[in-house]
C-alpha cells in the first residue's frame, strides 16, 4: 500500500532541536519503510500542502507552554483534512504532559492525542482500528516506531525556511526514563522508570549509513549516570570514535572537532560518590559538561562534582539552574556565586543557565513561583537577555550584574528595568544623577514598603505603571514610583551606549548556538 | 398481434389467489435498518431520544413513581470510544426485552400518543459502531437484562456469500443476552433502559463523539426546553401544552455544560459582532382540511436582518411532531418566495393532526391529501413572512436616508455656525439644509406602517429643525440684486456637489474672493 500522502507538522515555533518523532514516523513511512510520499512542514507557511489529499497528519508537540501556537497548528490541520479528524494524530512532549487538555477540546475530536513514545507496534502505538479498515491498522506486530533510525532526510524540505540550531549530529539515547520523580519536570510523566535504551552503537551506524555521518552526538539521557551500564555506554561512545580531540573529516568539508553533549545534564549526587563517574567521562570528547544545580540543598554533591570534574581534566562545564520553583532569589544567588568562586579557586570557566520553573502541564509562562514575584523575574529576564541567558563566569561581570551580596541582588531585582538594561548609562553616564536620586529615595523605604513596591510592580505590565500612583498607600511608594516609568528616549541611550560599545568590546561569552539553552523565555513578556 | 396479446389475456379470466410457501426476508434488510435509513449520522441521536422520552412518557401515564426528574443522560467517553444513552421512562420487562429488542418494524406504539412507529430506530446505531448494547431494568424486575449486537460480525456476516441465512438467522448469529442479578449491579438505577454505542466509526469531526455538535443537534430536533432566561418561554409553552403537544424533556450531557436547551434567546447572534433581539412572538394555528386544526406553532419578531447562520442552529420555520424536529431548518424553504427568507425566521409548527404522519426517515410527513392541505397553509403562512421581511427591509432603507439627511443638516449646521459666512453662502446652505429636511418628512410619511419607528423619526426632525431654526444660518430672500442672485446659484451647483461641506465651503469662499478681489488671484 506504498505511495500513501504523510504529512509531518511542527508547530510555528522556535526550537532548537529537530523533531526526533517526526523523523522516526517519516522512517516508518518513508523509503526504508512504507515507502510513501512523506511531506514535512513548519507552521503554515507552505501553502502547497492545500494541492494533496493527505491520507495521513502527524502532528507534533513541544512545550506546553507553546500551547497557542500549537492550537493554530491543529486548528490548520482541521481544517485542510475538512474536519475528517481520523486521519490526524497528534503526538509529542506537550501532548502527553498536557494530555487531558488535548483531549477537551471538543472542536478537535477524532483527532489522535498520543501520549507518551510510540514504543509498541506502529497499529497499537497509533491507537489504529482494523474494523473501520484504516492505513497500516494491519501493522500489529511491526518495529516500534520509537526503535525506528530517524530520517534525516525531511531536514532538507525545510531547508530554506528554518534551520535547526542542532543538526549536525546524531540524536539517540542511551538510556530512558530516570531514577528520580522531581515535581518540576517532566520526564516522569513522559518517560517512567530509568532503564535502558538500543544500543547506541547500531543507531549511529545506521544514521550513518542512510544519512552520511555527523559531527556530534547528541544523547538526550535524562540520567545516564544512573544507569547500571554507565561504563558500557561511554566504552560504546568511544569505540564509535568519540574521545577527546576527534575530528570528522568529510569529502569537501574541513575537518571538524567532534563533540558529545548529554544534553539534560548529569547527575551531581551521583557524581559524587565515586571519581569513575567523571574519570569515564573524561575519556570522550564531552563538550560541555553539563551538571544540575536545581537548588541549595544540592551544594555539597554539586561542589565534588565540580572538583572532581577539574581533577580529571575536565574544564568545560555548564550547568542549568532552575529558579522560580520553591527556591528564593537569595538561593538563586548564592548558587550563582558558589560557581564564580569554584571559578575563581579552580581557573576553570561554568557557564550557568538559570532556568525559569513553568509547570509541565501550563500553557503558558506565566507561572511566578511563591518567593518570586513578576518585577522580580522580569529583572532576571532583562539581566539574562544581555548574555543571550548565560550568567557570566568571571567574577568582575558577576558582580557587576547579579550584586556584590545576595541583598545587593534582591535590591537589584526591584531596579527599573531601564537601569538595569542600561546599566553603565546610569551607573556612570549621562543617568548618574537620576539613579543616585533613585538610590537616595530607595534606601529610606521600609521593608513593608519595599513589600509594597514589589507587589504594585508585579501587579502589572510596564505600560501600566503609571496607573499604579492611586493605589499606592503611601507618600513614599508614589514618589519612588515615578523613576519605574520607562523613560521617553530610551533609544537614544540605546545608540549613544551603541556607540560606545563598539569601542571596546563587550564582555558576552561565546558559545556556539548548538551550546546554548534550548528555550529560556528570553523573549516574551512576562 | 397486439390485439392477441389483450384478448388472450382476457381469456384467461383468472381470479388472483394468495401466495403460499415462503416469502424471503434477506439479511440484507438488516443492512437497510442499520445504516441506510437515516442520511444524517446524528440522527441516531433523535432515534434514541425519541424512544428515551416515549418511555418517560408511558411510565408518567402509569403513574410510576421517578426517583430522580425524569430525564436522559448522555454519557461521552471519548477515550473508550462509547456513548451511552441512558433513560428513567418505563424501561422493558426482563421477559419482554428479548423479543422487544430483536424485532425488526413492528413497534407497538403506532396508534398510540407516543412519538415511535415502525419500530426500527432503534437499531440506527448499529451502523456506526462495533457493537450496540441494550440494558435495563423496569419496575420490579430482579435483574438488569442486557443484549448486545455484535456490529463487527454483522459487517463479516454480510459480506460472506456463504452465509445463506435469512434475517432471523442473522440476527441470531450476531445477537447475545445476558443478564445480572441486581444486587451486583448496585450502582444501576431501579428502573432505566440505556443504548450503549461501543467502539464508535470516526465520522468527520468525530460527530457522534463530539459533544458539542451532538448538543447543537439536540438542541434543534429533540423536545428540551427553552433557556430558562428566553423571555417568551413559558408563553410558547403554555401555547404548545394547550394544543396536547407534552411537556420538555430534561437531557443531560456529560460536557459541563447541564442540561440541552433550544437555541433561542432573548438576544441572538445574526453575525460575527451583530445581535438581534427577539421583540415578541406570534402564535400560529392551522387549519386543517377536516376543520380542525391541524398544526400550531410561533414565530418571533425581530429585524430580519437576514439568514441566521446555520451553525447556529436557529435560523428556519421548522416543523415538529410529536416535539421533535422533522427534517430541517429547510424543509418549508420552497413555499418561500425566495427559498433563502427561510433563514431569516425563527420559529416551529408543531403538526398535531393524527392524520399526518412522519415518514420512516423522519426528514418529512408521509405524502396524503392531509397533509398537501397544510402545505397550502404554509404556503400562505410563508408570504406572510416574505412579506414581512420586505416591510422591514423597507423601513431600514427608509429610516437609513432619513438618517442621512439628517446626518447631512448637522454637518451644513456646524460648518456654517462655526465661522462668518457671507449671506450668500449662508443663503445656499440654509436652501440646501431646506431641501434635505422636507426629502427627511417625506421619507418618514412612508414609515407610517411602524407607529414607534414613525414617532421616533418625527421627534429626531423636529429635533433637527429647531437646530436648524437656531443656528442663525439666514436666507438672503428678496435682498439679493440680479448678479447675487446668479452668483447664488453658482455656489449651490458648488455647494451640492462637494462631498465634505468644508471643503464645499473652502472652495466658494475662493471664488467669491476671486470675484471680489480679481487681481490677487
Amino acid at each position: 500500500m506504498a505511495n500513501k500522502n504523510i504529512l509531518l507538522v511542527e508547530p510555528g515555533y522556535k526550537n532548537k532541536y529537530p523533531p526526533l518523532g517526526l523523523m522516526k514516523i517519516a522512517a516508518y513511512h518513508g523509503p526504508y519503510g512504507k515507502k510513501d510520499n512523506v511531506k514535512f512542514i513548519k507552521g503554515m507557511t507552505d501553502q502547497s500542502v492545500w494541492q494533496t489529499n493527505w491520507d495521513r497528519i502527524y502532528i507534533t508537540t513541544l512545550f506546553s507552554f507553546e500551547w497557542k501556537e500549537i492550537s493554530k497548528a491543529i486548528d490548520y490541520i482541521v481544517s485542510l483534512v475538512n474536519g475528517n479528524t481520523s486521519k490526524v494524530f497528534v503526538g509529542g512532549i506537550a501532548a502527553s504532559l498536557m494530555h487531558e487538555k488535548f483531549l477537551a477540546e471538543a472542536r478537535w475530536r477524532g483527532v489522535r492525542i498520543i501520549r507518551g513514545l510510540l514504543s509498541e507496534a506502529p497499529a497499537i502505538s497509533l491507537q489504529l482500528d482494523d474494523f473501520e479498515g484504516e492505513l497500516y491498522s494491519d501493522d500489529r506486530d511491526g518495529t516500534p516506531i520509537e526503535d525506528l533510525v530517524p530520517d534525516y532526510s525531511i531536514l532538507d524540505q525545510l531547508k530554506e525556511q528554518y534551520q535547526y540550531p542542532v543538526h549536525d549530529a546524531y540524536f539517540a539515547y542511551a538510556s530512558r526514563g530516570c531514577i528520580r520523580k522531581c515535581h518540576f519536570c517532566g520526564v516522569p510523566k513522559l518517560e517512567g522508570d530509568q532503564r535502558d535504551a538500543q544500543s547506541i552503537t547500531a543507531l549511529v551506524k545506521a544514521i550513518e549509513a542512510r544519512h552520511g555521518p555527523k559531527r556530534d552526538l547528541m544523547l538526550m539521557d535524562n540520567n545516564v549516570v544512573a544507569s547500571a551500564n554507565y561504563k558500557e555506554i561511554i566504552a560504546e561512545i568511544r569505540d564509535l570514535g568519540f574521545v577527546p580531540g576527534a575530528k570528522l573529516s568529510r569529502p569537501g568539508r574541513s575537518p571538524v572537532l567532534r563533540r558529545v553533549d548529554f544534553n539534560q545534564g548529569v547527575d551531581a549526587r551521583i557524581l559524587c560518590k565515586d571519581e569513575m563517574y567523571l574519570k569515564e567521562m573524561s575519556t570522550i570528547c564531552i563538550k560541555p559538561l553539563r551538571i544540575a544545580f536545581d537548588h541549595l540543598g544540592v551544594k555539597k554533591p554539586y561542589e565534588t562534582a565540580i572538583r572532581m570534574s577539574h581533577n580529571v581534566g575536565l574544564h568545560d562545564l555548564s550547568n542549568y539552574m532552575l529558579y522560580n520553583f520553591k527556591d528564593t532569589p537569595s538561593d538563586l544567588y548564592e548558587r550563582m556565586r558558589l560557581n564564580i568562586k569554584l571559578n575563581e579557586e579552580l581557573g576553570i570557566r561554568i557557564f550557568s543557565f538559570p532556568m525559569r520553573f513553568q509547570p509541565t502541564d501550563q500553557p503558558n509562562r506565566d507561572h511566578v513561583g511563591d518567593h518570586w514575584s513578576k518585577h522580580q523575574l522580569r529583572s532576571m529576564q532583562v539581566i539574562l537577555q544581555a548574555t543571550h541567558g548565560i550568567v557570566s563566569g568571571s567574577p568582575e561581570f558577576f558582580m557587576e550584574a547579579f550584586g556584590n551580596s545576595s541583598e545587593e541582588f534582591e535590591q537589584l531585582l526591584l531596579l527599573p528595568h531601564h537601569y538595569i538594561f542600561n546599566r553603565v548609562w546610569y551607573k556612570d553616564l549621562d543617568g548618574k544623577a537620576e539613579f543616585e536620586e533613585y538610590k537616595g529615595i530607595f534606601n529610606t523605604l521600609s521593608n513593608e514598603a519595599r513589600q509594597e513596591l514589589k507587589q504594585l510592580l508585579s501587579s502589572t505590565t510596564p505600560k501600566g505603571i503609571p496607573s499604579l500612583f492611586d493605589r499606592a498607600t503611601s507618600q513614599k511608594v508614589k514618589s519612588i514610583l515615578q523613576f519605574y516609568i520607562p523613560p521617553k528616549n530610551e533609544e537614544d541611550i540605546w545608540s549613544a551606549m551603541k556607540k560606545r560599545n563598539s569601542k571596546n568590546q563587550s564582555a558576552i561569552p561565546h558559545i556556539p548556538e548548538d551550546e546554548l539553552v534550548e528555550d529560556a523565555g528570553l523573549a516574551e513578556i512576562i | 398481434m397486439k390485439t392477441n396479446a389483450a384478448v388472450s389475456l382476457k381469456l384467461l379470466d383468472s381470479i388472483p389467489t394468495s401466495i403460499d410457501g415462503e416469502v424471503i426476508v434477506g439479511k440484507d434488510i438488516l443492512d437497510l435498518v442499520a445504516g441506510a435509513m437515516y442520511v444524517n449520522p446524528l440522527d441516531i441521536f433523535r432515534e434514541y431520544i425519541q424512544n428515551a422520552a416515549d418511555a418517560i412518557d408511558q411510565a408518567k401515564d402509569n403513574g410510576l413513581n421517578f426517583e430522580d426528574v425524569p430525564g436522559i443522560s448522555i454519557t461521552f467517553d471519548q477515550i473508550s470510544r462509547s456513548v451511552t444513552i441512558r433513560d428513567n421512562g418505563i424501561s422493558i420487562p426482563s421477559g419482554e426485552f428479548v423479543r422487544r429488542l430483536t424485532a425488526v418494524g413492528g413497534s407497538n406504539k403506532r396508534g398510540t400518543t407516543l412519538r415511535g412507529l415502525r419500530g426500527v430506530g432503534r437499531l440506527s446505531g448499529l451502523g456506526y459502531c462495533q457493537e450496540l448494547i441494550f440494558r435495563g431494568r423496569s419496575e420490579g424486575d430482579v435483574e438488569v437484562s442486557e443484549l448486545r449486537w455484535d456490529g463487527k460480525r454483522l459487517r463479516e456476516l454480510l459480506r460472506d456469500k456463504s452465509f445463506q441465512g435469512n434475517l432471523s438467522d442473522l440476527i441470531r448469529s450476531i445477537v447475545t443476552i445476558s443478564s445480572v442479578p441486581v444486587i451486583q449491579a448496585a450502582n444501576l438505577p431501579n428502573r432505566f433502559f440505556e443504548v450503549e454505542l461501543c467502539k464508535v466509526s470516526r465520522l468527520k469531526n468525530d460527530q457522534l463523539l463530539n459533544e458539542d455538535i451532538v448538543r447543537n443537534y439536540l438542541s434543534q430536533v429533540a423536545p428540551v426546553p427553552f433557556i430558562n432566561q428566553f423571555t417568551y418561554g413559558d408563553d410558547i409553552n403554555a401555547h404548545l401544552i394547550k394544543h396536547g403537544i407534552r411537556e420538555p424533556i430534561s437531557i443531560v450531557i456529560n460536557d459541563g455544560k447541564g442540561q440541552v436547551t433550544r437555541n433561542i434567546q432573548n438576544q441572538f447572534a445574526i453575525r460575527e459582532g451583530y445581535t438581534d433581539e427577539v421583540k415578541g412572538v406570534e402564535f400560529l394555528e392551522f387549519p386543517g382540511d377536516d376543520g380542525e386544526v391541524a398544526a400550531i406553532g410561533w414565530v418571533c419578531d425581530h429585524s430580519y436582518y437576514g439568514a441566521l447562520p446555520k451553525k447556529h442552529g436557529l435560523g428556519g420555520i421548522r416543523l415538529r411532531s410529536g416535539n421533535i424536529q422533522i427534517g430541517n431548518e429547510t424543509i418549508l424553504a420552497e413555499f418561500f418566495p425566495e427559498s433563502r427568507f427561510c433563514c431569516w425566521a425563527i420559529g416551529e409548527i408543531h403538526v398535531i393532526s393524527k392524520q399526518i404522519l412522519p415518514n420512516g426517515r423522519r426528514d418529512e410527513f408521509e405524502p396524503s391529501n392531509h397533509y398537501t392541505h397544510l402545505q397550502g397553509e404554509f404556503a400562505i403562512f410563508a408570504k406572510q413572512i416574505a412579506k414581512c421581511i420586505r416591510i422591514k427591509s423597507e423601513q431600514r432603507n427608509r429610516l437609513r436616508t432619513v438618517n442621512n439627511h439628517l446626518l447631512n443638516i448637522q454637518e451644513w449646521v456646524s460648518v456654517a455656525s462655526g465661522q462668518n459666512l457671507p449671506l450668500v453662502v449662508n443663503t445656499v446652505i440654509k436652501e440646501i439644509a431646506d431641501e434635505k429636511l422636507k426629502l427627511a418628512h417625506r421619507e418618514a410619511e412612508k414609515m407610517e406602517a411602524n407607529a414607534d419607528q414613525h414617532t421616533l423619526v418625527k421627534a429626531k426632525i423636529n429635533e433637527i429643525q429647531t437646530l436648524l431654526e437656531n443656528s442663525g444660518i439666514n436666507h438672503g430672500e428678496g435682498r439679493f440684486s440680479e448678479f447675487e442672485k446668479a452668483f447664488t446659484a453658482a455656489i449651490k451647483v458648488i455647494l451640492s456637489n462637494s462631498t465634505k461641506p468644508d471643503d464645499g465651503v473652502k472652495l466658494s469662499l475662493r471664488v467669491l474672493n476671486a470675484i471680489t478681489f480679481p487681481s490677487t488671484v
